[in-house]
């Protein structure tokens, strides 16, 4: 392994994004944090470099929907992992155009599995 | 004094025309004149007689009779006088003038007391006029006939066509019987229709349905008032053709007006409501589905956030405990604050199960209304919504029933704002996301109105006169079940109140819909 993976989070609970960014950084990851969605749309157009989105749905300003939809404007490729507090009743299919990969996780959440969808999204090619 | 052979010895008289001296002029004046006399006085009962053997409808005919008799005998008596001109039968006329007397004088006495009755027939005109005015009233009933068979004509195709199963029925000695029937109430038997007339319910139906059936009818005959009923019928135990199972038949029978002294009759209409029946049960459980599901959806995702974070931070101190570090005491921190976040939740969860019993109280609307608006202000804060809540100061609002179902209702309301204004912001980011829940109270005397506005643009026009309908809405499909107004409405009736709505400020950049939740005041109004 050469790079580490440059993760951008959007996650508004502070608690949760704080304990998410230490065990992240611990499996290996660099972590770009962002309390809700503008923040990301944000960090992204000022130029912070990222291989991967991981964020939430619902969060103020901009939810993840929109942001997810924003990003892959600029890069349709752009692996997502989502999490939920509830999964769409629609599925993932709804979230993206299935243009780039991207998993739904639900909450609670295990960092072991947010690891192994972090990385499944991130080795397609 | 001479004896009656004297009388009657004519060789003693001489004629009556040696009074008259024998003079031809003289003797052929009477002659003439009592001839002309007689035949006139004959010709006239002649008259008479043919008068009343031909018209034997003639009032007093007896006196007709008594006339006649009179005329004919004073004809007689001048036909004597000319006999006598010659023979002097003078005994004989007498005779006959005596009895002509008698007839003149009964027929003079009966005469007298006819005159009043006489008097009394009504004369030809006013015969005539009766019969004119009799002819009328003969037109009249006819009209009146012929309006009544037709109008017989239209009751017949009604009771031939109509959907409803129609019957008479009578009180027979045996219990009620079926006296005529509509054709619905045979196909819904699957009989003819003369088979079916004379047999009561106990031969159509099974034992418990015809039992309900005879009660009703014998409580109808007894009160002679209307009545309106349903019973449950095994269709496999009628043998009836109109689908399986048990059917729901709704029966309204009222009593028929009747002749005194003829046995009474009811006129019954028979509906079959079973699929009306499940298709509201099934409203029901939609309903109380999509009320369960949304309840859900709600209760996993404010339970998610706590839960996600207790178990980051739960398997964080584990690894931290496993490589040997410092205690985790901020994780256990965290783990505590999370866990009292989710027991918050619970209580709330509790008190809408408490809400749930089936007893009405007095609550007070504005502090149910407040924690509403406050649930829906925190869950919509992050999408941008404002929720604003006016008051009318402080104090309770008094109403009856349950304040959960006000609580649902509200919230109803609020969804609905929500998603309006959510999706007219789609459209248009730049329009206001606002919603605005007010109280008043008396604005409508011994009411409270509970005003939801909000500024998503207002009620289509299309579907707004149907839209307290069940499945009617505005929404996309999957986004609304079309069911929380008729609810809400329906929680509304419950508690005496009524749901009201309108749109505001059209064509203007806060042009919305305003819902009104009306309720009455319990106890009378405002109490500090």
């Amino acid at each position: 392994m050469s790079m580490p993976l440059r993760v951008l989070m959007a996650e508004d609970e502070d608690l949760a994004a704080e304990v998410l960014q230490e065990g992240l950084v611990d499996a290996g990851f660099e972590v770009l944090m962002a309390p809700d969605g503008q923040a990301a749309l944000e960090l992204a157009a000022a130029g912070a470099g990222f291989d991967v989105l991981l964020t939430d749905l619902r969060m103020p300003r901009l939810d993840g929907k929109e942001l997810i939809l924003r990003l892959r404007a600029e890069r349709p490729s752009l692996p997502v992992v989502v999490m939920t507090g509830f999964a769409p009743p629609e599925g993932p299919d709804r979230l993206h155009d299935g243009s780039g990969p991207l998993r739904l996780l639900t909450k609670p959440i295990d960092l072991s599995g947010l690891v192994s969808a972090l990385w499944a999204v991130t080795q397609v090619d | 004094m001479p004896g009656l052979a004297g009388l009657i010895d004519t060789e003693a008289m001489a004629p009556h025309g040696v009074c008259l001296l024998w003079q031809p002029e003289l003797i052929w004046l009477h002659v003439v004149s009592d001839g002309a006399i007689a035949l006139a006085y004959w010709s006239i009962p002649l008259v008479l007689v043919v008068l009343l053997l031909r018209r034997r409808d003639l009032v007093f005919p007896w006196a007709i009779g008594l006339f006649a008799a009179f005329i004919l005998l004073c004809g007689a008596t001048h036909a004597m006088d000319i006999w006598t001109l010659w023979h002097p039968d003078y005994a004989v006329q007498g005779v006959l003038k005596a009895v002509t007397a008698a007839v003149s004088v009964a027929t003079a006495i009966a005469l007298w007391p006819l005159l009043p009755r006489l008097l009394s027939l009504p004369s030809v005109q006013a015969l005539a006029e009766a019969n004119a005015s009799l002819s009328r009233e003969v037109a009249e009933r006819r009209e009146a006939e012929s309006r009544a068979r037709q109008s017989e004509a239209t009751l017949a195709s009604f009771f031939t066509h109509i959907p409803d199963a129609l019957f008479i029925v009578r009180a027979g000695p045996e219990g009620p019987v079926f006296e005529t029937v509509n054709p619905a109430f045979c196909q819904l038997f699957g009989m003819e229709g003369a088979a079916l007339e004379g047999l009561g319910p106990r031969e159509l139906l099974e034992a418990e349905a015809a039992a309900e059936l005879v009660f009703q009818f014998d409580a109808c005959f007894t009160a002679r008032e209307k009545r309106d009923f349903e019973t449950l019928v095994s269709a496999e135990a009628q043998g009836t053709t109109q689908g399986h199972g048990t059917r729901h038949w709704h029966t309204v029978l009222v009593p028929l007006p009747g002749p005194e002294g003829e046995a009474p009759r009811l006129l019954g209409s028979l509906r079959d409501v079973t699929e009306v029946r499940r298709l509201q049960a099934e409203l029901v459980e939609t309903a109380r589905r999509a009320t369960i599901g949304a309840m859900c959806a709600g209760v996993a995702h404010e339970m998610s956030q706590p839960v996600n974070i207790i178990g980051l931070w739960a398997d964080r101190a584990r690894a931290t405990i496993a490589a040997g570090g410092a205690a985790p005491l901020r994780a256990m921190e965290v783990v505590l604050g999370q866990t009292k976040r989710l027991g918050a939740l619970l209580e709330r969860m509790r008190e809408l199960a408490r809400g749930a019993s089936s007893e009405t109280e007095s609550f007070d609307a504005a502090a149910t209304a407040a924690a509403t608006v406050e649930i829906a202000r925190r869950s919509w804060q992050l999408e941008g919504l404002e929720v604003a809540l006016e008051m009318p100061g402080p104090g309770r609002l008094p109403v009856r029933g349950r304040a959960a179902e006000l609580e649902q209702a509200l919230l109803h309301l609020l969804e609905n704002a929500r998603d309006a204004v959510l999706r007219r912001r789609a459209a248009d980011p730049a329009a206001p996301a606002r919603i605005t829940v007010s109280l008043t109270a008396g604005a409508e005397p011994g009411r409270v109105v509970i005003a939801v506005r909000d500024t998503g643009g207002g009620v289509p026009a299309g579907i707004a006169p149907s839209i307290l309908e069940p499945f009617v809405t505005s929404k996309d499909p999957g986004q609304g079940t079309g069911l929380g107004l008729p609810i809400a409405a329906g929680l509304l009736r419950a508690m005496g109140g009524r749901l009201a709505w309108a749109n505001w400020a059209e064509g203007l950049p806060e042009a919305g819909a305003v819902f009104r939740l009306i309720l009455p005041l319990a106890g009378g109004g405002r109490a500090a």
